[in-house]
């Protein structure tokens, strides 16, 4: 694959993963309601609500880590084409970034089940 | 060898329109051209877009007045299920379509779409889909349970006519369309561009449309989903939906949002991409903030999907989980505004021109943006709350759905209406058209608002007079009115446009985008010659493109072997990378309609066997359609003009029909996840689990379908490989494995299925065996796949350099291992958890 290939995919990656952040966290809370994990206390929160945290560090951390691919990719490149892409793949992660920020804002707060 | 070339553009027009014409007569029922079949999916949609609108009047004539008489229940019932069905699905997805296929290729300097067959069969899917859904309801057996089928309501035990069923199989047989669209559009889009036409210097409509394709795509399998299991249900009681047998009701909403909310995005991408076209013309600059857009059309696809549960705020999701759906829907609205504001500040920089288009657009910004607003104001769950199935939601629909689609559309109809009729108009009706439409909408839509607040919900047949609802509703029916008459007088309008305009000039509004560069009304090849593509304005960087296309100076300004030739290129810079030859008129995508019709048609009036039959019909019927097209020998790079030379299709490893698969397979794997998803859904929340007999599946049986369907996935990999292709007897004996395998795999899932318990008792056997039956279905279509390609390679159609028959059944095999293996995994693990 050529690097204007890679950074045309790219530009879904950073979407893709704030996608499934979204349907892994809706599961998870649906199934550890359902099994009952948020009568688990971990200190003064519980088991349900440390793995939800746990699952939205995971995604960023991998967005973090998108982030800074593309950001390398962006500088590396030279056709005009390829900047064009990278740049959006590079924005499109950034923008990824703060949607996951804002949908688990509230992840601390409202009761879970 | 370079086919002669031909100076004169008269000759050159005769010997192309020779062979990409369509016969005049009966023949038209042959036309697989982009151009015709663009124009009659437009039409059609309008069609229906009129007798969506006449519905819509019966239902404010019935609201005008408290306690009216004009209708009863049960026939307002089948009128506002109607009017949402025919236009959601009857006009504004077939209407993108026509749009897509009149416009895409000429924009992108191609002569026609990918598959043009699959464009016409297409086409009359969605006409007799649409077609059956009407006539049920001149004969009064339309759907009525809205356009939504909540389900119970939508179930036998509460609608046991066949009304739903009508509405289930009607649109699942349109959706047909869709999908095959979504598929056409990526692949011409991804591979049928002029040369030079690197993904940065597409216009805008493209990204558009191309997003929306992926779009389709991922989010028509879930309702196809939903609406199976809903007609497997009502047909033979296998209870998904019904929580008194493990079932649940609200996994058709899900189903149905994570179809429906998507939609609103489907229908307004589109649109936007209209505007975004437009409105550089009329503003006299090149857009601003190309980049920025194409990000906000990306990140707007993505969100669209996460949104989904806003529509089901008030079924009792955990606090969680709405603020999770409430901060995506507010998000939404960021790349809408990013958009919004690149087009204001083109208007700004530029020397705007208020032509008729514009005028649409101006509306469209006034109404769109109240619609968007109201849309955060019910992104709000405690608002969301209060006004839940009110009239301030239908107010808001339309207001989002008619400002974000309609009136771009109307814009987008008078600015190609002279390419499309090569008439200007004579008497201009447009403008008082356009009055009447805003303000009889706003008249309708804004006060509706009001009537929602004061607490009228929607779907009510009639009122009380002491409602305060009164001068609301009859306001709105009044306001109704005048917009009825403003579309009447805009059909008036192009009527006359196409019956006595004046003869348009070419280009009339000084574009720079390629599909001016054609004649108007174009010509059935659209370009004498291809242009090679330099910048995002190739007609205002080379203003004497039509001249030197019509001479035939630029790529395939010639007929070579009476064949139908266009230029493939390289997805991401635009580097020509093959000769695409395409099919020509032909009947066959009619007659595989008409038995797709039948098997539609005997699985609603539940002859079984019949649908059995048709269904191998069709699968024989579309495998008729590969006898035109392939070689049988090699012949390298051929000549394509200007002195270059490219691989024929044929021989070459990015073939549009490999993309298709490619690309089918992600629509296939979302109808795989939405049943996964339901499945596991079931399980984790529905009701009355876990059931009282849980399938212990044999082992050996379990085995043997994974050794099937991982050996069948080899077998299919081998025989496409460089060692094995090119040798004739080798890749024969792979293929055989192959076939042989999956005969295998499909004798072990059978044995699995006859371990699981009566599926009528509980949801946990009934969905156990769909997912069953999904596989089983694929891996009978691998068996399809594998001899196909046995026949293909025997008849000389495959060799060392010509291998795309192999590559395609490679990529459908694996596929069928990994969801067959992942599915065996999953009854295993559910029957685990449910029998513990």
């Amino acid at each position: 694959m050529t690097l204007q290939q890679r950074g045309f995919f790219n530009l879904a990656t950073g979407f893709t993963i704030w996608l499934i952040l979204l349907g892994v966290l809706y599961g998870a809370q649906a199934t550890g309601c359902a099994f009952d994990l948020q009568s688990v206390a971990l200190g003064p929160v519980s088991l349900l609500r440390v793995i939800l945290i746990g699952l939205v560090l995971c995604h960023a951390a991998l967005l973090i880590a998108i982030f800074i691919y593309c950001r390398n990719m962006l500088s590396a490149v030279e056709s005009r084409l390829a900047h064009f892409l990278w740049r959006g793949a590079l924005y499109l992660t950034m923008a990824a970034m703060a949607a996951t920020l804002w949908i688990s804002a509230a992840i601390t707060v409202p009761s879970i089940c | 060898m370079e086919p002669e070339a031909v100076n004169d553009p008269v000759r050159l027009h005769k010997a192309l329109d020779a062979v990409w014409g369509t016969a005049p007569g009966i023949g038209r029922l042959s036309a697989v051209n982009h151009t015709i079949i663009g124009r009659r999916f437009i039409i059609t949609a309008f069609v229906f877009f009129g007798i969506g609108g006449i519905l819509a009047m019966l239902i404010r004539t019935q609201l005008a007045t408290p306690r009216s008489a004009f209708l009863g229940p049960e026939i307002y019932s089948q009128i506002f299920t109607m009017h949402g069905t025919v236009m959601m699905f009857l006009f504004a997805i077939p209407l993108i379509e026509g749009l897509a296929f009149y416009l895409l290729p000429k924009m992108l300097g191609a002569r026609d779409m990918a598959f043009p067959r699959l464009s016409a069969y297409g086409y009359w899917c969605y006409l007799f889909g649409g077609s059956i859904l009407i006539v049920a309801m001149v004969l009064g057996l339309a759907p009525n349970a809205g356009w939504f089928m909540y389900t119970p309501l939508a179930s036998r035990p509460f609608t046991p006519g066949i009304n739903s069923d009508i509405w289930l199989i009607g649109v699942t047989f349109v959706e047909i369309s869709a999908l095959s669209a979504a598929v056409e559009i990526i692949v011409t889009i991804f591979k049928l561009r002029a040369p030079g036409m690197s993904l940065d210097k597409m216009p805008l409509f493209a990204w558009y449309m191309l997003v929306t394709a992926f779009m389709m795509l991922f989010g028509f399998p879930p309702l196809i989903v939903g609406s199976v299991l809903l007609e497997i249900e009502r047909a033979f009681d296998l209870p998904f939906f019904d929580p008194a047998r493990g079932g649940d009701p609200i996994l058709w909403q899900h189903l149905f949002w994570l179809f429906g909310h998507p939609e609103v995005y489907i229908i307004f991408l589109p649109a936007a991409g209209v505007i975004s076209t437009i409105l550089p013309v009329f503003a006299r600059r090149e857009i601003i903030g190309y980049l920025a857009i194409v990000i906000s059309i990306v990140a707007l696809a993505f969100l669209s999907f996460g949104l989904w549960v806003h529509h089901m705020f008030t079924v009792g999701i955990p606090h969680l989980a709405l603020a999770f759906f409430s901060a995506a829907s507010t998000a939404v609205a960021v790349p809408t505004a990013v958009q919004v504001f690149a087009w204001i500040g083109t208007l700004f920089a530029g020397r705007p021109q208020l032509k008729l288009p514009m005028l649409y657009i101006l509306g469209f910004f006034f109404i769109f943006v109240t619609g968007g607003l109201t849309g955060v104001m019910l992104a709000i769950v405690p608002f969301n709350w209060q006004v839940h199935d009110t009239h301030f939601v239908v107010a808001h629909l339309h207001y989002v759905l008619v400002g974000g689609f309609v009136f771009p559309m109307l814009a987008a109809a008078y600015y190609w209406l002279p390419h499309f009729t090569g008439r200007m108009p004579r008497i201009n009706l447009g403008k008082a058209a356009f009055w009447l439409i805003f303000i009889g909408f706003n008249l309708t839509f804004l006060i509706m608002h009001l009537t929602g607040l004061l607490g009228m919900t929607r779907r009510i047949y009639t009122y009380d007079p002491n409602t305060g609802w009164e001068w609301f509703n009859l306001v709105s029916s009044i306001g109704s009115f005048l917009m009825a008459m403003g579309f009447a007088l805009f059909t008036v309008d192009v009527l006359l446009q196409f019956r006595f305009g004046r003869h348009a000039v070419r280009n009339p509004w000084q574009a720079a985008t390629l599909e001016w560069v054609t004649a108007t009304p174009p010509p059935s090849y659209n370009f004498a010659s291809l242009p090679s593509v330099a910048s995002r304005s190739p007609l205002r960087e080379q203003e004497d493109l039509p001249v030197t296309l019509a001479r035939g100076e630029g790529y395939l300004g010639f007929v070579r072997d009476d064949r139908l030739e266009t230029l493939g290129v390289d997805v991401t810079s635009g580097r020509t990378d093959q000769v695409v030859r395409l099919p020509g008129p032909s009947y066959l995508p009619l007659v595989s309609a008409l038995i797709t019709a039948a098997f539609f048609l005997s699985v609603l009036f539940q002859l079984y066997a019949v649908a059995v039959v048709s269904f191998a019909a069709v699968i024989g019927s579309l495998l008729l359609w590969t006898r035109t097209s392939g070689e049988t020998s090699d012949c390298g790079a051929i000549a394509i003009g200007r002195g270059e030379t490219a691989l024929p299709q044929s021989e070459s490893d990015g073939a549009p029909s490999r993309w298709a698969m490619r690309v089918g397979i992600f629509g296939d794997a979302a109808a795989y996840g939405s049943l996964a998803f339901g499945t596991l859904y079931l399980a984790v929340v529905a009701p009355n689990w876990p059931p009282a007999e849980v399938a212990h599946f044999n082992m050996l049986a379990s085995l043997a379908a994974v050794v099937g369907l991982v050996a069948s996935a080899f077998a299919g990999w081998c025989s496409a490989g460089s060692a094995v292709a090119p040798v004739a007897a080798a890749r024969h004996r792979w293929l055989l494995v192959c076939a042989a395998a999956h005969g295998v795999a499909f004798v072990a899932l059978v044995i699995l299925a006859l371990q699981i318990p009566t599926p009528s008792r509980h949801a946990y056997a009934a969905a156990t065996l769909v997912l069953l039956a999904y596989v089983v279905l694929h891996v009978l279509l691998g068996i399809v796949f594998a001899l196909y390609a046995l026949w293909r390679s025997s008849a000389g159609y495959v060799s060392a350099s010509r291998t795309n028959d192999l590559h395609i059944g490679r990529i459908w095999h694996g596929y069928t291992a990994a969801i067959g293996i992942l599915s065996i995994l999953l009854m295993h693990a559910l029957s685990w958890m449910v029998g513990r």
